[in-house]
């Protein structure tokens, strides 16, 4: 059964679409990650435009993220005090994410930026995440070496403006939670992404918070966060799909249901594992797609206006 | 079906008329089996059939042109071992849609310098090929104009290889032509021109309109014209749909 996207002007399978919002929706829910990482460069594969792709995940993104963190909420797993100043800095990086993504999108290159900070990213925060889980579980076969503590104290622990997160059990300036929401918010934008597969890792190891409120302190910056992006995408560029993000995130809401859920069953260092595992799959397919010759050495582009 | 039906009936019509079927008169006939393509919730593409009466003519030819567009078409050379965009050229007046439909192939209908006059086939429109950045060959709008036609047709969007158009007894033609799910919207024409021994004897243009109609239509017109509230109404429904779905969960 085909239905007729309004703003991506192309015809899709319903159900396609449902069972790839399902299927991400779950590995959201499980992880903590938005799962634009893995949807943005589905849908472009299945043929919608690529600014489309980019603006109507984020617009999905918000829904799974609403579902997902009320499921944490109750468990009492959102810091939201962390989380609010995670999201200060997520509107200013996501703002200036925005703009940046149109020159780049102007002097054709979006493609590869957004490809390079792919393989960035996810091949740096994949290797240290699988290294240390690997790590972690090796460990927990041999319980002589089992204490461990909290968190590390290094440089970072130095800088002004010292907030007590009680929820996070920590006491750290807030200067450092704003630049990593700063700093993911430019990504989030311009790789049509939540931004939970940088935020995650960035909060376990700079941060040094506990593994049970980052996924729901996660959840609950990306809904603003990619709330943000959505608005000034529909605004400046029109290309959020409702119809299809209505589509995809009917799937995904059901899908994170179930992966919140599963996650309580699973291990912190397993689910790591498996994250790690994914995110460098990821990478590496983008890396060969770069190296090796296109089919076709053109593209075609038409002229936006304005 | 439809299409059949209308279109026997439409024959029938045709033949009716007396002063139509007139060999003293030199004009063909031709008729689209829609002016208006609308595109709903439910389009997935659309067959056009084109019909009517050659009046002598022993070939006819049939080009669909969607309104114009300008295209960026950039080409990727080997950068540090990646494959980068380096090179660019913008290419004005190009169909957003071309479809071509003949009663035999382009070449033996007529001469090259009748389609290039006329603008048959997608190697003879005319565009207009702007700048050239890094370009290293002296004229590269060739290569270019070749890439844009390629990428065009995987879309679906040019059908240059002749869709083969039917001759009735020498007296009537009839062409199918599908319009892919991924059309623009905007003002189309049929043209539709009969030769003799190489000679062109007519042209006749007709009008095809593409628009969007339904929801569909309500949500791109809301999209472009006030932005801010559709962004608005994206993210409400996404916190809603998220929030019913958690609702709906916590009871199971």
């Amino acid at each position: 059964m085909h239905i007729y996207l309004p703003i991506a002007e192309m015809s899709v399978n319903i159900f396609l679409i449902l069972a790839m919002g399902g299927g991400i929706g779950f590995l959201s829910g499980l992880f903590g990650v938005g799962g634009g990482f893995l949807m943005t460069p589905l849908l472009i594969f299945i043929g919608v435009p690529a600014p489309v792709a980019v603006g109507t995940e984020a617009n999905q993104i918000v829904a799974s993220s609403v579902s997902g963190v009320l499921a944490h909420w109750r468990r009492g797993n959102v810091d939201f005090k962390m989380g609010s100043i995670l999201l200060v800095g997520g509107f200013f990086g996501s703002s200036a994410g925005v703009v940046l993504f149109k020159y780049l999108q102007f002097i054709g290159q979006i493609d590869l930026v957004i490809k390079l900070s792919f393989i960035i990213f996810l091949g740096i925060i994949g290797s240290l995440m699988f290294w240390e889980s690997i790590r972690t579980i090796i460990r927990s076969h041999n319980p002589a070496s089992r204490r461990r503590k909290l968190h590390q104290h290094n440089w970072l622990h130095g800088l002004p403006l010292k907030v007590r997160f009680r929820k996070s059990k920590l006491y750290i300036s807030a200067i450092l939670p704003f630049a990593i929401g700063a700093v993911v918010g430019v990504l989030s934008a311009i790789m049509g992404v939540g931004g939970g597969f940088i935020m995650v890792p960035a909060m376990i190891y700079l941060l040094g918070m506990p593994t049970s409120v980052v996924i729901g302190t996660s959840l609950f910056q990306i809904i603003f966060v990619t709330a943000n992006v959505t608005f000034l995408q529909a605004l400046t560029v029109q290309t959020v799909d409702i119809l299809l993000a209505i589509l995809l995130l009917t799937g995904a809401v059901v899908g994170a249901q179930f992966g919140s859920k599963y996650s309580v069953r699973m291990k912190g260092e397993q689910l790591r594992a498996l994250l790690a595992i994914m995110v460098l799959g990821v990478c590496i397919k983008i890396i060969v797609d770069l190296v090796t010759k296109p089919t076709d050495l053109y593209s075609i582009t038409p002229l936006l206006a304005g | 079906m439809k299409n059949h039906f209308l279109f026997v009936f439409s024959l029938a019509a045709l033949l009716m008329v007396p002063n139509l079927a007139s060999a003293s008169d030199n004009k063909m006939t031709a008729e689209v089996s829609t002016d208006l393509v609308q595109i709903n919730t439910g389009f997935d593409g659309m067959n056009l059939l084109l019909f009517g009466t050659t009046n002598g003519a022993n070939n006819i030819i049939i080009v669909i042109k969607g309104p114009l567009e300008t295209n960026i078409i950039r080409k990727k050379t080997r950068v540090a071992s990646i494959w980068v965009n380096t090179e660019k050229v913008v290419i004005e007046n190009v169909p957003t849609f071309y479809a071509i439909a003949s009663t035999r192939p382009l070449n033996q209908i007529t001469t090259q310098s009748i389609l290039k006059k006329y603008g048959i086939g997608t190697n003879n429109f005319p565009t207009n090929i702007l700048k050239q950045t890094n370009a290293k060959t002296m004229d590269v709008s060739d290569e270019y104009k070749n890439a844009l036609v390629r990428l065009k047709n995987k879309l679906g969007l040019y059908i240059d290889n002749p869709i083969k158009i039917k001759l009735i007894e020498g007296q009537l033609f009839r062409a199918n032509i599908k319009f892919p799910a991924n059309v623009s919207t905007g003002n189309y024409t049929a043209q539709i021109y009969s030769f003799k021994n190489g000679l062109l004897l007519d042209v006749i243009n007709k009008p095809i309109l593409v628009e969007k109609i339904g929801i569909g239509a309500d949500v791109f017109r809301l999209a472009h014209s006030h932005s801010a509230l559709y962004g608005i109404i994206a993210i409400l429904i996404a916190v809603a749909s998220g929030w019913i779905a958690a609702a709906i969960f916590r009871k199971v």
